[in-house]
């Protein structure tokens, strides 16, 4: 029954009897594996995992919670965000930050090891968000026109003035992804004094008095026109102002519009993110 | 099959853990920042878990960012009869806290990294939907003050100090079967302390413990 190496299938009376060390978790990894392997294939009801296991969660509640330490929240935070970007990127979004319905199959955890390696610094987490803007960018982004490359230096600036505004105290990181294949993407940064910092690519010509308007949505859901821009001829926009509103789950969303100084958003969204990362 | 988020029609957040169930929906949906939501509710008391379990703070950062994130991406996995979000947010959270403190150990093998310690094909009815809402710190300290002192002892080395029931025995100087014995009538015990449901439990007969033999004093 203790054999570490190698577990014969179990019995039903066998597994009831593991069943109080299995439900708290105190059994070797290949009790557990014989166990599950048990329940998995057999007909009988085991209502005891049930019946011993519904309380144990609930030990926990026995202990004074510990406020974390504040830095915490933002890594959480950084590392959803920037995970849930790499997904985006692998796959078309969907207007307004949603994910495909059938999420891929998670990836491995890491080893916490290098997860540690990772957090040291407290803005490591600006780095990884940098690091999706590379997984993001790179790949598709062509600088080989010598236009495009100056584009992209200018576009490099305003991503560090983004970085920046999104590692200063209370900043949050919003990955603006488009809404159809080709369409811009971008980073934006929201300030928790009302700056905004916003890098975008991939923006098509405007012709006119047309203009790309960036929008900042709340949770009352009404869009709030922050600043209007045109890009440069190789598709390079870049926007800042320090009259937006603030507070926690703004999204970031750019439409075209015929004229500057539009009141409400002309549909469609052509990219839009969730600010992220407020600590 | 829609994946834009909002409101689900029909469903009222009629109660706290209602209001996880939406939020955690939306998470799955894609709406990655509302984890922050769960993590504003249960942060605290995921840290202070993998904190007693780890016994090292670093580690329990680790182990509290590794189960937020492990549950952003499994929240399409949740499945509602399984128990609340609460509950379900904790197990993970003990499970990566045990086994970070299990990799510590150099003679221990490595738990199996995703599966979780709850069986699959098994629900309850929901005896605990009822009671949960009002389960607070108190009620469980004191749960837990009905149990001997030596079956409170092997759920604590089992459930926050990482040791297998063997392990547990070695320690202890008890008997592997009587250490199973104290942990399914502490279990029980705890149970019916909660929930007031212990129909089952009264006559609770286990094949290598021994019911009805008063557990003696401490095993200080």
């Amino acid at each position: 029954m203790t054999d570490r190496s190698a577990m014969p299938p179990l019995s039903c009376e066998e597994v009831h009897d593991l069943a109080p060390g299995f439900v708290l978790g105190a059994l070797e990894p290949a009790e557990m594996a014989a166990v599950r392997a048990h329940l998995a294939g057999c007909p009988n009801a085991h209502a005891e995992f049930a019946e011993l296991g519904g309380v144990v969660p609930y030990l926990a509640d026995s202990l004074e919670p510990v406020a974390p330490p504040p830095a915490l929240r933002g890594r959480i935070v950084a590392a959803v965000a920037a995970e849930a970007a790499t997904r985006t990127a692998d796959a078309p979004a969907m207007p307004l930050a949603s994910a495909p319905a059938s999420a891929p199959a998670p990836a491995p955890v890491g080893s916490l090891d290098a997860e540690r390696a990772r957090r040291r610094s407290p803005l490591l987490w600006v780095a990884s968000i940098a690091a999706v803007l590379l997984i993001l960018g790179l790949g598709a982004w062509n600088v080989s026109l010598r236009r495009d490359l100056d584009g992209a230096q200018a576009y490099g600036t305003a991503v560090d003035r983004v970085l920046a505004l999104a590692g200063s105290p209370g900043g949050q990181a919003a990955i603006l992804t488009p809404a159809q294949p080709g369409g811009p993407s971008g980073i934006a940064a929201v300030g928790s004094d009302g700056r905004v910092e916003i890098a975008m690519r991939g923006l098509a010509p405007t012709s006119q008095d047309e203009v790309y308007e960036a929008w900042v949505i709340g949770t009352d859901q009404k869009p709030v026109a922050i600043g209007s821009f045109v890009p440069d001829a190789a598709g390079f926009g870049t926007m800042a102002t320090d009259r937006a509103p603030t507070g926690a789950g703004l999204t970031i969303a750019l439409t075209r519009e015929p004229t500057a100084g539009r009141t409400t958003p002309t549909p469609p969204v052509l990219s839009s993110g969730v600010a992220l990362g407020s600590i | 099959m829609n994946p834009v988020s909002g409101p689900v029609p029909g469903r009222l957040a009629s109660s706290a853990d209602d209001a996880d169930r939406l939020v955690l929906e939306h998470v799955a949906a894609g709406d990655h920042g509302e984890i922050k939501i769960l993590y504003d509710r249960y942060g605290a008391m995921a840290f202070a878990l993998a904190n007693r379990i780890t016994g090292d703070a670093a580690l329990a950062e680790d182990v509290v960012q590794d189960a937020f994130v492990g549950a952003w991406r499994n929240a399409a996995r949740y499945e509602q009869g399984r128990g609340s979000v609460k509950t379900w947010l904790m197990s993970i959270v003990h499970h990566r806290a045990i086994d970070a403190t299990r990799r510590r150990r150099p003679t221990s093998e490595l738990p199996e990294p995703e599966a979780g310690p709850t069986p699959g094909p098994l629900t309850e009815p929901d005896v605990w939907a009822e009671v949960a809402g009002r389960l607070d710190r108190d009620a469980v300290v004191g749960a837990l003050g009905t149990l001997s002192d030596v079956q409170r002892e092997a759920l604590e080395l089992g459930y926050f100090g990482g040791l297998t029931q063997q392990e547990i025995a070695d320690r202890t100087g008890a008997p592997l079967g009587t250490v199973k014995s104290r942990m399914r009538l502490g279990l029980l015990s705890l149970r019916r302390a909660l929930t007031g449901d212990g129909l089952e439990a009264a006559g609770e007969v286990t094949p290598s413990g021994e019911p009805g033999r008063p557990e003696g004093s401490g095993t200080g």
